[in-house]
């Protein structure tokens, strides 16, 4: 076989639970780091932000899930994953040191080549704020940060305990690296935060689109609301890049079920430009 | 084709021992077997008088390399088990019809790109495919519309044509006049008549096949998007999925695990874009609610976005989502300008 060795791309590499993370008051996000059992499968396992893996539980199936941790953080990787199907459930009841399987990385990142030198915007919504995370945090990383311009990133879920990676989101809020606007739909008692959906804080905070890139990834209903704000403020639709969603199964673009148009989300995407986007049909 | 082509007859008569002599030489011979009614494609173990007199097999051979349900990996409890190191072995496919040695070649163009499919390019690579020229086309075909025709040889490493008497063997690909030296003591030189003879059959069974003009059908399709060309078919349409599971191109498949008493599997079984559960996001959102944007994926997939992928229209002409639709929904009404 060419490409990838000889690896069949249908066989998991093995890989060890070493931490589970409750993310959100709601308990149904958790945010799961995992270790490669063979310390080769992980030199094979090279990503880059926006790429995704599937997820494995052995006599449950797989999932397809958005790598949340950064290639500039070496040893691990992190999932953060939403109890909703018969995988995640399992996962969601796993404990720590259980050996689960991991295939990828599959599909397309974020385009780091076009981002660079350009101020970049990061906008996201809900628990789909994972690939985003990935991306602040190579974008930050000292060796990489001098290769991007301004760094702007809005954040929003739907109440403060829905927020994820709240340690570090405090973290970013004082960092001189990146302008990190956090806001939440509803606030309650103890909440001192911004309120307010995405796409009206984006009108706000109103970044430049000048020399910049906007990467959206968000629920349908907030990306609708986001992508007229960003056209608004002067961004073309090819400087808008977002990631969809889209069930999946072999995440090789053989199985046929993320077909869009000419196109498979697993392979040409997960990460698409907003004019790609228009040129397909709305069946996402 | 050009006659320096070398071009090999066998006798009747002589065709016991040609099977005999393939399996001797190690090979699995799949070919057709006539079960009650139907035609199937089965394992000859015994030489038996090769006939390729039947119209076409009733399911189409794509089971032979993307099996109705296949074993991607095993696993014990939480750990995975070494794949048994699939037997090298050498299979030959004997007797399928061109059009559906062409569904294999486009096949070919999914499961052989990377990254390749394991799987499949295993199978691929271990068998050698004697298409047979088809003489006597159904009512149902449309083989010459979609780029097909019955003495087609895409996806063919030799083709076969029935003369009657004898039996034309004309290779297609570099490997294959390899293959038919291992049986040239059975065989002889096809003389410039048989050559003839070989036109005139492919000529004939092709006049047989209406055509519908299908120049330009990927534009027309895109164009017809958000028409209202879907509506009709998928009142009809049950959603049953039977087209699919018939159409030797229909490839999508989905991948699920079982287990017994801790030891599993994980398998991948043939799946349907007909079925609402194909695209049901585990939020509950569907990207295609009705059977009209199935419908509408399936016509479009085959017509319009595989020509933008791979050049060519996913759909042989076969005819047997027409034969087995339970509600008579004829593609070719749908894709007739």
């Amino acid at each position: 076989m060419k490409g990838n060795g000889d690896r069949n791309p249908y066989i998991p590499y093995p890989v060890r639970i070493e931490k589970i993370t409750v993310e959100n008051s709601d308990r149904d996000l958790k945010t799961f780091k995992l270790v490669f059992v063979n310390k080769e499968d992980e030199e094979s396992f090279e990503y880059l932000p926006g790429q995704f893996g599937e997820l494995s539980v052995f006599g449950r199936g797989e999932s397809p899930v958005g790598i949340a941790s950064s290639p500039t953080e070496e040893g691990y990787l992190l999932f953060t994953v939403k109890r909703v199907g018969v995988v995640t459930s399992e996962l969601h009841n796993s404990e720590e040191g259980r050996i689960i399987g991991v295939r990828g990385p599959l599909g397309k990142p974020y385009p780091l080549d076009v981002m660079e030198g350009k101020n970049i915007l990061i906008v996201g919504g809900g628990f789909a704020f994972t690939t985003l995370r990935s991306t602040i945090r190579y974008l930050l990383a000292p060796e990489k940060r001098g290769r991007f311009e301004k760094i702007t990133a809005i954040y929003g879920a739907r109440s403060p305990g829905e927020l994820l990676y709240k340690d570090e989101l405090q973290e970013w809020q004082s960092h001189d690296g990146i302008d990190m606007v956090v806001t939440v739909d509803k606030g309650d008692g103890t909440w001192t935060g911004r309120e307010g959906f995405v796409p009206t804080v984006l009108k706000q905070v109103a970044p430049s689109s000048e020399n910049a890139i906007a990467l959206v990834c968000g629920p349908p209903i907030m990306l609708k609301f986001t992508f007229p704000v960003l056209l608004e403020l002067g961004f073309s639709p090819e400087m808008i890049v977002v990631s969809l969603e889209m069930r999946m199964k072999c995440g090789i673009g053989k199985c046929g079920r993320c077909n869009i148009g000419s196109i498979y989300v697993c392979k040409d995407g997960p990460v698409f430009t907003y004019q790609q986007l228009q040129s397909l049909p709305a069946e996402y | 084709m050009p006659e320096t082509v070398n071009t090999k007859v066998l006798d009747k008569q002589r065709s016991r021992e040609l099977i005999r002599a393939i399996i001797a030489r190690g090979f699995r011979l799949y070919g057709p077997v006539l079960d009650e009614t139907e035609v199937k494609l089965g394992e000859i173990v015994e030489p038996k008088e090769l006939n390729l007199g039947f119209q076409n097999f009733e399911m189409s051979p794509k089971e032979f390399f993307l099996p109705q349900s296949e074993v991607l990996c095993r696993f014990c409890r939480e750990e995975l088990v070494p794949n048994a190191l699939a037997e090298e072995e050498k299979n030959v496919l004997l007797g399928i019809r061109p059009c559906d040695a062409r569904a294999i070649w486009l096949m070919d163009k999914v499961f052989l790109h990377e990254p390749e499919d394991f799987y499949y390019r295993q199978k691929r690579e271990n068998t050698v495919v004697l298409s047979a020229a088809c003489t006597s086309p159904e009512s149902t075909c449309f083989c010459t519309s979609v780029g097909s025709s019955p003495a087609g040889t895409e996806g063919a490493d030799v083709i076969l044509f029935d003369l009657g008497e004898s039996i034309l063997l004309e290779p297609v690909t570099s490997n294959s006049e390899q293959f038919l030296n291992q049986f040239s003591g059975l065989t002889r030189e096809a003389s410039k008549e048989e050559i003839a003879q070989r036109k005139g059959i492919a000529e004939d069974a092709a006049s047989r096949i209406k055509k519908i003009p299908l120049e330009g059908i990927a534009e027309r399709f895109a164009k017809a998007f958000d028409s209202g060309l879907w509506h009709g078919p998928s009142l009809r349409c049950l959603g049953c999925g039977i087209c699919t599971y018939f159409c030797p191109t229909c490839h999508c498949f989905d991948v699920t695990d079982e287990t017994l008493k801790g030891n599993g599997q994980r398998l991948r079984t043939w799946d349907s874009c007909m079925y609402s559960l194909f695209t049901l996001h585990a939020s509950g959102h569907n990207p295609r609610p009705t059977q009209k944007e199935r419908v509408r994926q399936r016509f479009m997939h085959k017509f319009s976005y595989s020509v933008e992928n791979h050049g060519e229209l996913f759909c042989v002409g076969c005819g047997r989502c027409i034969k087995h639709c339970p509600v008579n929904l004829d593609l070719r009404e749908v894709i007739a300008p």
